[in-house]
């Protein structure tokens, strides 16, 4: 559902296509610019979420290794991520922005903007 | 003694602060080039110089090698190092940085090492050894600067991310193709580098890469 925030007139407002469900056959996630936003997509458990791709540390790609033991590892400097809450392991205040799916058929679609506020 | 010598040139559309950022930035060496790199630590570091300690799978050669490395800014668009490594061998290197436009630069790289004469026949492998490690890592280097430069230009602070996608408000409509990218040395760290040094989490992986090209339809 869209945030509080915003009163979309549909449902769907503000939504944004980000890729195939099929496409999470092959391993399970993937990544892929959309817009200004850099969405790593993954299933776990059985359910479909999405983060941030961006490593707050230099923005390296945290989606770049397949998850492991329930973790990403950033390419560039081997931050790693817990997949349930996207918190950094390493330090404290790094935590990846989880996006808000919608999913219909075998489209994915994120909230790409949630809030009003400059 | 004699001296083997190597030399070649680069056009990068990066802007030199990004290049020497990059080149600076040791904590990436057992990230970004895992597959080249074990371990690496960093000795001594202060605000144009750095030296190191690291082991690295060199190509046609098939064990680890440790080295220790010496490097400092001579200037904005010099940078020297030193690579001492096993049998006294002390690869010398001077990069050269010159600005073609403000997001570009050429990137000229001398290697010398000075062996017994008997060894000047090598000098061909020498230079194909450069090479052929030079462009491994170099496009490894290009991937990570690509990135680097979009997220930049997109506003992007170290330590804290893109304020848009944290704030989950709207973003910039287009880049600033414009904001400059400053040399601000040291880069600051965030693992045991400084101390005990930092190993490669795994020595291969399921890569994915930097991303799947555009939505599909």
């Amino acid at each position: 559902m869209p945030s509080k925030d915003i009163v979309y007139d549909e449902p769907s407002a503000g939504f944004v296509k980000i890729g195939r469900v099929s496409e999470l056959e092959a391993v399970g996630q993937f990544s892929r610019w959309v817009g200004n936003h850099d969405i790593l997509v993954f299933r776990r458990h059985g359910v479909i979420r999405a983060f941030s791709n961006i490593c707050p540390h230099f923005g390296g790609p945290v989606g770049y290794h397949q998850l492991a033991d329930g973790k990403f590892t950033c390419l560039w400097h081997n931050l790693q991520f817990d997949a349930d809450t996207g918190q950094c392991l390493a330090v404290a205040k790094f935590k990846l922005r989880e996006y808000r799916l919608m999913i219909e058929d075998d489209d994915i679609f994120a909230q790409l903007i949630e809030s009003r506020d400059p | 003694m004699t001296e083997l010598y190597s030399k070649f040139s680069e056009e990068v559309a990066f802007p030199r602060g990004l290049i020497i950022w990059n080149y600076f930035d040791h904590e990436h060496v057992v990230g970004t080039h895992f597959e080249h790199y074990h371990q690496i630590r960093i000795l001594a570091e202060e605000n144009n110089w750095c030296f190191s300690q690291r082991s690295a799978s060199l190509p046609f050669i098939p064990i680890k090698m440790w080295a220790t490395q010496f490097s400092y800014l001579k200037s904005d668009k010099w940078m020297r190092s030193f690579h001492f490594g096993p049998f006294g061998l002390l690869l010398e290197q001077d990069f050269h940085f010159e600005d073609l436009q403000a997001q570009a630069c050429r990137v000229t790289v001398e290697s010398r090492v000075k062996v017994p004469r008997i060894l000047l026949c090598l000098q061909p492998f020498f230079h194909k050894l450069m090479r052929h490690w030079f462009y491994s890592v170099w496009a490894e280097d290009t991937e990570m600067r690509e990135r680097r430069l979009k997220v930049w230009q997109l506003g992007f602070r170290d330590f804290v991310g893109l304020n848009y996608v944290n704030n989950k408000t709207a973003g910039p409509d287009l880049p600033d193709a414009e904001r400059p990218y400053p040399i601000e040395l040291p880069i600051p760290k965030i693992t045991e580098i400084t101390r005990g040094g930092v190993s490669r989490p795994f020595r291969r992986s399921r890569k994915l890469g930097y991303g799947l090209p555009e939505v599909p339809e």
